[in-house]
């Protein structure tokens, strides 16, 4: 067996290995998964998530749900392990073309899935480790100049990367970028992102099947735009302090010492600088300071997840660090550093699980057994909070518990298509458009009202 | 750029962060999710209501009429309703209610904020501003879960629910 192909071999299971640890053996809300809810139930019942619809997810989502192997969540919790292996494997490769010792290609790659904020997204139902593979594999087309599919591919990834996370679209100038100057490719490259982006008219079809949960009802030009726009949060952006601002850029550098240690942050600062091919540094530069910047100024209580992309590149810098710290200064320094790096990211194994480990949070569960405990027969549950109302929506529509009672969720009701979906939903549920609380529970006296008002169950009953 | 001026960057840049940078990653005032938060315009029929999540707008005409009006949100009501009433102070965003039926269509515009025990203690009330008058509305508290209503027969106003400090 060649020696690459070991190296592949060990990464694969070293990085299998971790995630299976760490993995949720079912819904968690633990390192920032509380959408997970969302996304299972979407993906288990056909319906269309929040925005901007996750099409490829959802897709996805519903071809890992059919393994016959643990809960419907842990099920999507093995798509995101998965995708991060994955990752793994891609950035391997990717060094081992650009010409990187293997031993060196091997360490990097590991150090790369190891981080936390990698290993973290890796064991939850969330979008992010699907998105740093796709974002992956658009930098590895980018970095390459001849790939299988050419143009095609170049396209087609980029396409689905923005079906998967709208942040892709700051890579719009590398898809203008040239590999070759030809007119036809250019074409190429352009249609094949239209077909990777049509991925997105499958939303329709989904919303057209009356799903529990149809975000935005899109079935309609207003409808399908307010989704995929993700209108809905345009105004995250700039909603904080300037002192926020500047904290969250101090934040930034302690993140990046969290990831790579202070050796790896010293490594890829002195990379960044090296002598790296000019496309190289553009390409990276581009990625890192678009990311950070959107990282930094949306507004989003857990905006740090679109700085995912960033410790990518600056893998990809520490690599760069390396290679030239061994070849211009102290090529026998190699016997050394590449064997003590191993050594660290071993050593620092059992203090990252603490840190990302999914596996032993109860939160989400126990909420679930006490929605079908606790839930009177026949309530309405008023809900709020992307914990709460993502959690029912996965016990009650996903996994079928307690089809008596009815769940709405409080922040939602302000939307025609919400109100449209649980009436289409609940027939018995006597509700109009622009309905309070208070008109919904005066318009269905006699049945018994909940209010949860924390991710912790408590029925607050108001009868 | 040479290699020991690499070195001396990085390893200043490294030994300032390790020193000083933090890892809490500071979140907004309010904590923004998925279900996002307060709607911002919503449009509705004349005969029907719209709801904002925190406050409900119910406007009731001739049933012949067909028309719609709007409510759009104003997280500082000083811009369009200038200073609350002497000894209150603004406990909700504005809404403004505009459109509605033409001019000379009389009808009656409901009001409702969301009431927390902490609005009653604070004595809450709404306060409406048209055109260059404002006025404290009679309202009354209503439902389960309880809300602070009031009607008025104005369809193109600012409404805020003001309350004491």
């Amino acid at each position: 067996m060649q020696q690459k192909h070991i190296h592949s071999l060990i990464l694969t299971a070293t990085l299998m290995l971790c995630y299976a640890f760490t993995l949720a053996p079912g819904l968690t809300w633990a390192n920032g998964g509380a959408d997970g809810g969302d996304l299972i139930t979407a993906a288990a019942t056909g319906g269309v998530a929040h925005p901007s619809g996750y099409p490829l997810y959802l897709l996805l989502g519903r071809v890992f749900q059919l393994i016959p192997l643990g809960t419907l969540a842990f099920r999507v919790n093995l798509l995101s392990a998965t995708c991060a292996v994955l990752s793994g494997l891609v950035l391997h490769s990717l060094l081992q073309r650009q010409g990187f010792a293997p031993g060196l290609a091997l360490t990097s790659a590991l150090a790369f899935g190891l981080a936390p904020a990698i290993w973290s997204q890796a064991v939850i139902a969330e979008v992010y480790a699907l998105q740093n593979l796709l974002l992956m594999l658009v930098l590895w087309t980018w970095l390459e100049k001849e790939i299988p599919g050419g143009e095609w591919t170049r396209g087609i990834l980029f396409g689905l990367a923005v079906c998967n996370h709208l942040t892709a679209l700051l890579l719009i100038p590398l898809l203008l970028l040239p590999v070759t100057t030809r007119h036809a490719d250019l074409v190429k490259r352009g249609l094949g992102c239209a077909l990777g982006l049509s991925l997105y008219l499958t939303l329709p079809l989904r919303a057209a099947t009356h799903p529990p949960v149809n975000w935005g009802n899109p079935v309609n030009l207003d409808g399908f735009w307010w989704l995929v726009s993700g209108r809905l949060y345009g105004d995250y952006t700039f909603d904080f302090s300037t002192v926020q601002l500047l904290l969250r850029l101090w934040a930034l550098g302690g993140l990046l010492l969290e990831q790579f240690t202070v050796i790896g942050v010293a490594l890829g600062i002195y990379g960044m600088f090296a002598e790296l091919p000019r496309r190289i540094l553009l390409i990276t530069l581009w990625v890192f300071v678009t990311f950070a910047g959107f990282a930094v100024i949306y507004g989003s209580y857990d905006s740090q997840v679109y700085l995912l992309p960033c410790y990518l590149v600056f893998t990809l810098w520490v690599v760069y660090g390396i290679q030239d710290i061994l070849q211009n200064i102290s090529p026998r320094l190699g016997r050394f550093l590449v064997p003590l790096i191993v050594f660290g990211l071993l050593v620092r194994i059992p203090f990252t699980i603490p840190i990302v480990d999914a596996s032993h949070d109860p939160r989400a569960e126990r909420f679930g057994e006490q929605f079908v405990a606790q839930t009177p027969p026949h309530a309405i549950l008023f809900a709020n909070g992307d914990e709460a109302v993502f959690a029912l929506w996965y016990f009650h529509y996903a996994l079928g518990q307690r089809p008596d009672v009815i769940v709405v969720s409080e922040e939602l009701l302000p939307y025609p298509w919400y109100v449209e979906t649980l009436a289409h939903t609940y027939p018995a549920l006597k509700i109009s458009p622009g309905d309070s609380i208070s008109n919904i529970v005066a318009k269905n006296q006699g049945q018994p009202v909940c209010y949860i008002a924390s991710p912790e169950f408590f029925c607050n009953k108001f009868q | 750029m040479t290699r020991k001026t690499r070195f001396i960057i990085a390893a200043i840049v490294t030994l300032i962060l390790a020193v000083t940078a933090t890892t809490v990653w500071a979140g907004s005032s309010n904590k923004q999710g998925s279900l996002g938060h307060k709607v911002h315009h919503l449009t509705g029929q004349c005969n029907g209501s719209v709801n904002m999540g925190d406050a409900t707008f119910t406007m009731t005409v001739d049933e012949k009429v067909v028309c719609t009006f709007d409510v759009t949100r104003t997280k500082v009501p000083n811009a369009q309703m200038g200073q609350p009433p002497y000894g209150y102070i603004f406990r909700s965003d504005g809404f403004v209610v505009s459109g509605g039926p033409a001019d000379g269509i009389n009808g009656v515009l409901e009001v409702c904020f969301a009431y927390s025990p902490q609005d009653a203690e604070k004595n809450s009330r709404i306060y409406m501003t048209y055109g260059t008058e404002s006025t404290l509305l009679l309202a009354a508290k209503q439902g389960t879960p309880a809300q602070l209503c009031a009607a008025t027969g104005v369809l193109n106003a600012t409404f805020a629910m003001v309350g004491m400090p």
